[in-house]
């Protein structure tokens, strides 16, 4: 199979990349189903742009940069926040509709961390309003073809150079590849590598994993961010729009906590900062359940009725009515703010692989602004498509094949024949996680994870595989302990607090620390940042 | 630990196997430790876990639903959606919907685009926001009569070509191209509102709202001006043959003991067709001490003219039917049609009276102790007493109660005859009254009881024409269930 422009993902960014592309060959090639394995179709907070005469690009990028934690690269920044107005407009060119305010302008909410109402949104279910503009708008193009149901498992690459990926058939276990003149990674975040995360099911890293096995540089893989509240037992992400709304955060004793952690924006405060809070009154004793309370039973029915609409529903579903009563929430594994190290034209290191999307690093720093990642999918997904179509233009297949590492993988899974149940290796690797490498890390802790995860992937060459299910098991875990090393690795390197990472071992943030961790196969290296880079923009 | 059955399929063969899961788990869940614990490999599709993304639609039980957020059961049996090819297992071919939503041109259409952001006033946003929820699960494909037996593509279709045909901003003919998709083969039996998990109501906002466009633009079937013509002369939607019910009744039937006064709506079809039904139904009401009270100058509800798009019609006699009722010093005003009940019920919004069906009467005001009665029977569920007003537990506990009466329950299932199909497309509601005549006849029953008049005339017309195809000798009555309580009280 031959196309020019190889993508691999099925959410925002995958979709975008592709309406860019869309006067070239494309393949989408998808591991769930289109539009529904990605994490664009679950997001629910919304969209931030700057369209308010008294918001600017400044506040923006500010805000950005501050809840990233200074380490963000402050030309990926410019671009999102300059771009996001732009992007929104298409959207909704492509057939979504935002809500409104009154006079008929878009409409616009507060969100934490922010110091403006930027976020433009659709009820409290706007990944799923983009998502579907942007599939209806791809089905206008014949040469945008989509595969569904395929799993990347491992990229074509030669003298340091991208001609696409070999994949595995999900519905059938065959092993096949497609060549591209460029390849787009778009996969995503790598959530499931925690035992409680907004993450759907498909979200086990892959392309991080493919792309670093190939010599790809990946940046500042420590910052995994933990939504504050999931709920608890099923990992139902409640939505930061709900604090938005006015949700109150207490504990067991019915204490408004958020006085001790950050009294001056209570609940409104950024993400790390809630987390972090929810989690230490969790493990010193003063949670319910596994979790805390958060209360909207005192807002009115109309507001919980039409903005958390999405929320009410689903837990109504289980049982509990938040018109009447708290949620119990716990922080949950949601985005990863480290992955592909890209320029401004989302270029990886890898001639002919861009990356846009979760997959990348560097746009959001140390910490994710609520509201943000939504419009990274369409800013960047967008410039990834150009840049790819560009490249297109000037590269061809160069007489590749693959023949050589497709036998490669079959002759890997036909000497699967050990007994272990690749299930059991899964839970092993997220308890090691959420244990050492969660909200609260240490040097003892982190060292630990290392010493386990290498045993965890001793063990995968003793994997029992008897179908596509196991098969399917098998090549994510692969990924799973890479991506888990990757995160470790770097975690243990920065020894000091920063946004989401959190070393209880080094709990200040230190000037000399404000940079950029980056793996590069078995290299790892500190890239300095000069707080001047960020005075270009906000002067 | 419980037991739950897995249907398989590996591609060639088909099978059935049982397995032991924890209880309190999600299906989804179940299905996960299946393959942890037994290495069963089953392949199923998942993705959000939240009822978010719509992958996991299976059905259980006989019912799609979403792996994600229903609980198992013990003796639960799974099974890949109807209506579609299955590739493995769990896994539908969904290529074939992929196909049909690029043939209605599933994007916006449309010659210029603003430069600028779009002023919109909420108003509109809001309006559209329920059809844009859906998650394109397939669950209401897999349960639609008429997808099932016509060229009809289902039920989401028609809500996507709504959610165009009403984005003002869209510039195609959405109803027209409706139209074409054969929206006129749809019972509007609501059996895919029942299912949706997003709870997209597709009968009122999606196929009533494009017929009504499709309508005012000259698109409609030729049969449905005709029963327009009737309503225009008679006031009521079929021809009169007989001395009409309301010209051989009184006005008021007190009950010896009253516990309740009602407004008897007779329907047209009670009134036309079906005189003796509505002798029964005042015969019955007055044993069980409900004064009925009859009020002459009424109307057609309207129903096949909301159902088929005639919305002026609809309206002009809404505005009649609400002028005499509303005047009434009644309890409420009772209903023995499903179709009758279900639109007083949901499109006369401006009513002051309250609406029963005869059953919910019935069972408030008490049963009797009916005679025994030697006879097996089952019921059918009207669609719009079943699901458009939510009545179905009321008709079989007045059915239970009858002594010596033998009840077979069967799946609730579509006849054929609502949402204007009857009359506009008799080939497909005899397809899908094909289906119910099998249903009803392999239950091996003396008679079909149900309480709709057109279920009725349908079924009646149905189970004829099968037991011919057929050649069977055995005959099944069918009869409202005042007509059997009549037999009874």
């Amino acid at each position: 199979m031959k196309t020019d422009i190889l993508i691999i993902g099925g959410g925002g960014a995958a979709a975008r990349a592709a309406i860019e592309c869309r006067d070239k060959n494309v393949i989408i090639a998808v591991k769930g189903l289109f539009g529904k394995s990605g994490c664009t179709v679950m997001a629910e907070g919304g969209y931030n742009a700057v369209f308010n005469p008294k918001d600017s690009f400044k506040k923006h990028f500010y805000d950005t940069v501050k809840g990233g934690g200074f380490i963000n690269n402050p030309k990926l920044v410019e671009i999102l926040v300059k771009n996001a107005p732009k992007e929104l407009l298409n959207l909704e060119r492509f057939g979504a509709l935002f809500d409104r305010t009154e006079d008929g302008f878009i409409a616009q909410r507060p969100f934490g961390g922010q110091s403006f109402n930027r976020t433009c949104y659709c009820g409290d279910r706007t990944g799923h309003e983009i998502m579907r503009g942007l599939m209806e708008y791809i089905s206008k193009f014949e040469r945008i073809k989509i595969l569904e149901e395929v799993m990347a498992i491992k990229l074509i690459v030669k003298d340091n150079r991208c001609y696409g990926a070999i994949f595995l058939d999900l519905k059938t276990g065959n092993i096949f590849p497609i060549f591209a003149k460029a390849t787009i990674l778009a996969t995503g975040g790598a959530g499931q590598l925690y035992p409680i995360t907004s993450n759907p099911i498909q979200k086990t890293g892959d392309g991080f994993a493919i792309a670093y096995n190939e010599g790809a540089e990946l940046i500042d893989m420590e910052m995994v961010q933990f939504h504050p509240t999931g709920m608890v037992g099923t990992g139902i992400l409640v939505t930061e729009a709900v604090r938005g709304e006015g949700g109150i955060l207490y504990n067991k004793y019915k204490e408004r906590f958020m006085v001790r952690y950050d009294k001056e924006r209570m609940e409104l405060s950024t993400r790390d900062v809630v987390a972090r809070a929810i989690y230490k009154e969790i493990q010193e004793g003063r949670g319910v359940n596994g979790g805390v309370y958060l209360d909207v039973s005192h807002l009115p029915n109309e507001v919980i009725e039409k903005k958390l609409e999405t929320m009410l529903k689903q837990f109504l579903r289980v049982g509990i009515d938040i018109r009447k009563e708290p949620m119990i929430v716990s922080p949950t594994a949601h985005h990863f703010m480290g992955g592909l190290k890209i320029n401004e034209r989302c270029e990886t290191n890898i001639i002919g692989l861009f990356a846009c999307g979760e997959v990348t690093g560097g746009v959001h720093g140390a910490n994710r602004l609520g509201g943000n990642a939504l419009a990274d999918t369409q800013v960047f997904g967008a410039i990834a498509g150009k840049s790819a179509k560009e490249f297109v233009e000037n590269h061809d297949f160069n007489n590749i094949d693959a023949e050589e590492d497709v036998a490669k993988i079959l002759e890997e899974i036909n000497s699967l024949k050990g007994d272990l149940n690749v299930y059991n290796l899964i839970e092993d690797l997220r308890k090691v996680m959420w244990d050492y490498v969660s909200i609260i890390r240490n040097e003892d802790g982190l060292k630990k994870a290392l010493e386990k995860i290498d045993e965890i992937e001793r063990n995968i060459d003793n994997v029992k595989v008897n179908g596509i299910i196991d098969l399917q098991n098998y090549f994510e875990l692969k990924n799973m302990v890479v991506v888990a090393k990757l995160v470790t690795k770097s975690a243990l390197y920065r020894k000091e607090s920063r946004g989401a990472h959190y070393r209880e071992d080094f709990p200040e943030t230190k000037e000399e620390w404000r940079g950029n961790i980056i793996i590069k196969g078995k290299k790892m290296w500190f890239e300095k940042l000069d707080y001047s880079v960020f005075q270009n923009f906000l002067e | 630990m419980i037991k739950i059955t897995v249907k398989r399929f590996n591609g060639e063969k088909e099978y059935l196997e049982s397995y032991e899961v924890p209880e309190n788990i999600t299906v989804l869940e179940a299905l996960e430790y299946i393959n942890k614990h037994y290495e069963a490999n089953i392949l199923f599709r998942a993705s959000c876990r939240n009822a978010q993304c719509g992958s996991c639609a299976v059905t259980i039980n006989g019912e799609p639903r979403l792996a994600c957020e229903t609980k198992v059961e013990d003796g639960m049996i799974i099974e890949p959606l109807r209506g579609f090819k299955v590739i493995r297992d769990l896994i539908v071919d969904r290529e074939p919907y992929y196909k049909k939503l690029l043939g209605i041109k599933n994007y916006l259409i449309r010659k210029n685009y603003p430069e600028e952001l779009e002023i919109l006033i909420p108003k509109y946003v809001e309006e559209n926001k329920e059809l844009r929820g859906c998650i394109d699960c397939l669950s209401c494909l897999s349960v639609c009569p008429a997808r099932e037996v016509s060229d009809y593509p289902g039920p989401t279709f028609m809500r996507q070509l709504a959610r165009f045909a009403f984005d003002k901003r869209d510039e195609d003919g959405r109803e027209i191209t409706a139209y074409f998709e054969n929206i006129y083969n749809c019972t509007t039996c609501a059996k895919c509102v029942e299912v949706c998990p997003k709870e997209i109501d597709i009968v009122h906002r999606a196929i009533e709202k494009l017929r009504a466009l499709a309508f005012s633009k000259g698109y409609y079937i030729e049969n449905h001006l005709k029963v327009r013509e009737n309503v225009l002369k008679y006031n009521r939607s079929v021809v009169e043959e007989e001395l009409p019910l309301l010209k051989q009744v009184a006005d008021f039937y007190p009950a010896e003991s009253e516990k309740l006064r009602v407004a008897f709506f007779t329907g047209c079809l009670v009134d036309f067709r079906l005189q003796n039904v509505g002798k029964d139904a005042i015969k019955v009401l007055n044993a069980h001490g409900v004064s009925v009270v009859i009020p002459k100058n009424q109307v057609c509800c309207g129903s096949p003219f909301f159902r088929t798009g005639q919305r002026d019609v609809a309206e002009m006699l809404k505005r009649k039917n609400l002028e005499i009722f509303n005047k009434l010093d009644v309890d409420c005003v009772v209903t023995i049609c499903a179709g009758c009940g279900s639109t007083l019920k949901n499109d006369y919004k401006e009513r002051k009276f309250e609406v029963k069906d005869i059953t919910e009467v019935l069972t408030e005001v008490g049963l009797l102790k009916y005679k025994p009665l030697k006879m097996r029977i089952t019921y059918h569920d009207p669609c719009h007493l079943r699901r458009g007003q939510k009545i179905y537990k009321q008709p079989r506990e007045i059915l239970k109660s009858i002594p010596e009466l033998e009840f077979i329950d069967i799946e609730a299932r579509c006849c054929g005859a609502g949402g204007g199909v009857r009359s506009g497309k008799p080939d497909i509601a005899n397809l899908i009254g094909k289906s119910r005549a099998r249903m009803i006849y392999d239950a091996n029953v003396d008679a079909v009881i149900t309480v709709c008049p057109f279920c009725e005339y349908h079924i009646r017309d149905s189970l004829k024409r099968f037991k011919e195809e057929n050649k069977i000798d055995k005959e099944i009555d069918v009869m409202n269930i005042v007509s059997l309580l009549a037999k009874v009280i």
